[in-house]
């Protein structure tokens, strides 16, 4: 159903790729673009390639990019009707999306009843273990102060467990308690950092497990109560918690175990009204799958599943918000062959530490089924500021061994010279057999990190 | 205590609130480097604020005063026709953004040589906006 317009100038709240993907899509719609840089980033050529960019502050992140003032006010002064929030920064902020809101603009992403929910482990889990979705062994609810109820909890589930904080994400917070003699100074551990780190104490805990693979699916919601999920995607491949290779679909893994999850999923969002893009994140061990979160915005690897579906997920977005309905039933939902991203990041590949500095030469991979997002260019300063993602280079083949062989010849026409890139560590990651073969968990780049370090 | 950043929007907005919320008219504070100036009239509805940001050079040397927020600069105040009053003398521009119309100063011992922009123009946080010299 098509509704009349509610904006046609989006204030993309973001930098570098994404802001560059934004305005991408923006553009295939006709809408118009501003984009909020700060200092480090205003001479940027992506900031200029929109409509209009609006310097908003300073080049640290908390008085820019995360200072949703600023940001609100040059939504007013630019005449945008909606913001982007695009991921990381303010993205999953509940009062960001409702400052957004409450100034009479659009927030193009779920609303801030949606964002708190999810942001709040324990409820999240909640709302899911409610919706139907597979949760990991444990309460969906907070753990109590009492030494003995504690230590009942953790007898039921059975150890190993792993004590998390309910305000917690990204790999912080958390902590894996192996035998019952060290439970009760890993919750009291647990719960200080919680406070400290989250302004909240409150834990929850969970069945540990030991060889899971991360699992993720992609769903699409409208405001008008129907709901979609893209397919699913493999982030196993991960250092300290950070992904560095994504794949579509997950290998391995029917159709006929995942379809019951993407259905619960969608039965999730709506019967918590969702609205937008979201992704629910799961592990996967042994034939089951247990829901970890769900992140209420864009992801860094949604172009795998466009590469897979077929669909334009940002395009979805701003359609969505735009007040349309979905112009697709789960029956048109169709993944076909086999997507990867290489997250090229601007780190040394041996040590992992940020390298920033100029970009003296860049020629990026060109061929069939490749894709390259990306904000740099030859002579584009990298920023200390900022995350140290640079490039996503996106790869599709007819199946997984085309993918990953299409993959390994782009890694090796890459040139990118000037900084130190990971571009060395994918160049050998993809030559690894038991990658090369699929399935490995999420522990297994960092075990082969170690065993290349002795090497 | 951390010191205020007085050109930070946020902190603008907050003490304004906390103004209107205490029903005080005006306040004004300054650092070393900053002063900030926020007076309110119509009962808060209006507030007029005003940024000293100073930033610039030694004495004696022409400067350059730069936006301390992004706005549409005007070089006088746009609400004001020309002969219903004047603009401070130390001040060099407004930036509007909605109902925000923040003055801009030259700075203590400055006199305006030129504006950098045109009027109307949306300039962002920093860019420069006019050249001061020193007062004779």
């Amino acid at each position: 159903m098509q509704t009349r317009q509610r904006f046609d100038k989006v204030l993309i709240a973001n930098r570098g790729e994404i802001a560059l993907r934004v305005v991408r899509a923006c553009r295939e719609m006709g809408l118009k673009t501003v984009v909020v840089c700060s200092e480090a980033d205003r001479n940027s050529a992506y900031a200029r390639s929109a409509d209009q960019s609006v310097c908003i502050g300073p080049s640290a992140a908390s008085k820019s990019y995360l200072n949703a003032d600023a940001i609100l006010l040059a939504a007013r002064l630019s005449g945008a009707g909606a913001v982007h929030p695009g991921y990381g920064f303010l993205s999953e902020n509940a009062r960001f999306s409702d400052a957004v809101e409450k100034a009479g603009l659009t927030f193009i992403g779920p609303d801030a009843d949606a964002i708190a929910t999810m942001g709040d482990k324990i409820a999240a889990k909640s709302a899911m273990v409610a919706a139907g979705v597979p949760c990991v062994p444990g309460p969906d609810t907070e753990l109590p102060a009492e030494p003995e109820a504690i230590r009942a909890i953790a007898e039921e589930i059975g150890y190993p467990v792993i004590v998390k904080a309910a305000g917690g994400g990204g790999g912080r917070g958390m902590r894996v308690v192996l035998h019952e003699a060290d439970l009760l100074e890993s919750v009291a551990l647990t719960r200080e950092e919680a406070r400290k780190a989250f302004g909240t104490p409150a834990l929850y805990m969970e069945k540990f497990l030991q060889h899971p693979r991360h699992i993720e699916i992609q769903v699409l919601c409208d405001t008008h109560g129907n709901a979609v999920w893209l397919g699913h995607r493999d982030c196993s491949m991960q250092r300290r918690h950070q992904k560095v290779v994504e794949e579509a679909p997950a290998p391995g893994i029917s159709d006929a175990l995942i379809g019951p999850v993407g259905a619960a999923c969608v039965a999730a969002c709506k019967q918590i009204g969702y609205r937008g893009v979201g992704t629910f994140e799961f592990l996967y061990e042994d034939g089951g799958f247990y829901f970890i979160e769900m992140n209420t915005r864009l992801q860094v690897e949604h172009p795998v599943t466009e590469e897979t579906s077929g669909v334009d997920i940002v395009q979805q977005q701003l359609r969505v918000a735009q007040g349309e309905t979905l112009s697709m039933e789960q029956s048109d939902v169709t993944c076909v062959g086999h997507a990867i991203e290489c997250r090229i990041n601007a780190e040394d590949p041996a040590t992992f530490m940020p390298s920033a500095g100029v970009i003296t030469a860049l020629e990026l991979p060109v061929g069939e089924g490749i894709r390259v997002d990306t904000h740099v260019e030859a002579g584009y300063k990298v920023s200390p500021y900022y995350d140290s993602l640079i490039a996503k280079l996106i790869v599709h083949g007819r199946d997984r061994a085309e993918a990953m062989q299409r993959t390994r010849s782009a890694l090796a026409s890459f040139k990118l010279e000037g900084i130190a890139t990971n571009l060395p560590l994918l160049r050998e990651l993809f030559d690894d057999h038991a990658f090369a073969e699929g399935q490995t968990d999420i522990h297994y780049l960092e075990k082969w990190l170690k065993m290349r370090a002795v090497a | 205590m951390s010191k205020l950043d007085l050109i930070d929007p946020a902190v603008i907005e907050q003490l304004t609130a906390a103004l209107q919320a205490a029903g005080v008219d005006g306040i004004e504070i300054t650092h070393a480097d900053q002063s900030l100036m926020i007076r309110l009239a119509n009962s808060g509805k209006d507030a007029v604020r005003q940024v000293l940001s100073d930033k610039m050079g030694a004495a004696g040397a022409t400067a350059f005063v730069n936006a301390p927020m992004a706005g549409e600069f005007w070089p006088s105040d746009p609400s004001r026709t020309s002969s219903s009053g004047t603009s401070a003398a130390d001040t060099v521009g407004f930036l509007k953004v909605g109902p925000i119309l923040l003055p801009v100063k030259a700075g203590p011992s400055k006199r305006l040589r030129q504006h950098l922009v045109e009027p109307a123009t949306i300039v962002g946080f920093g860019d420069a906006i006019a050249e001061v010299e020193p007062e004779a």
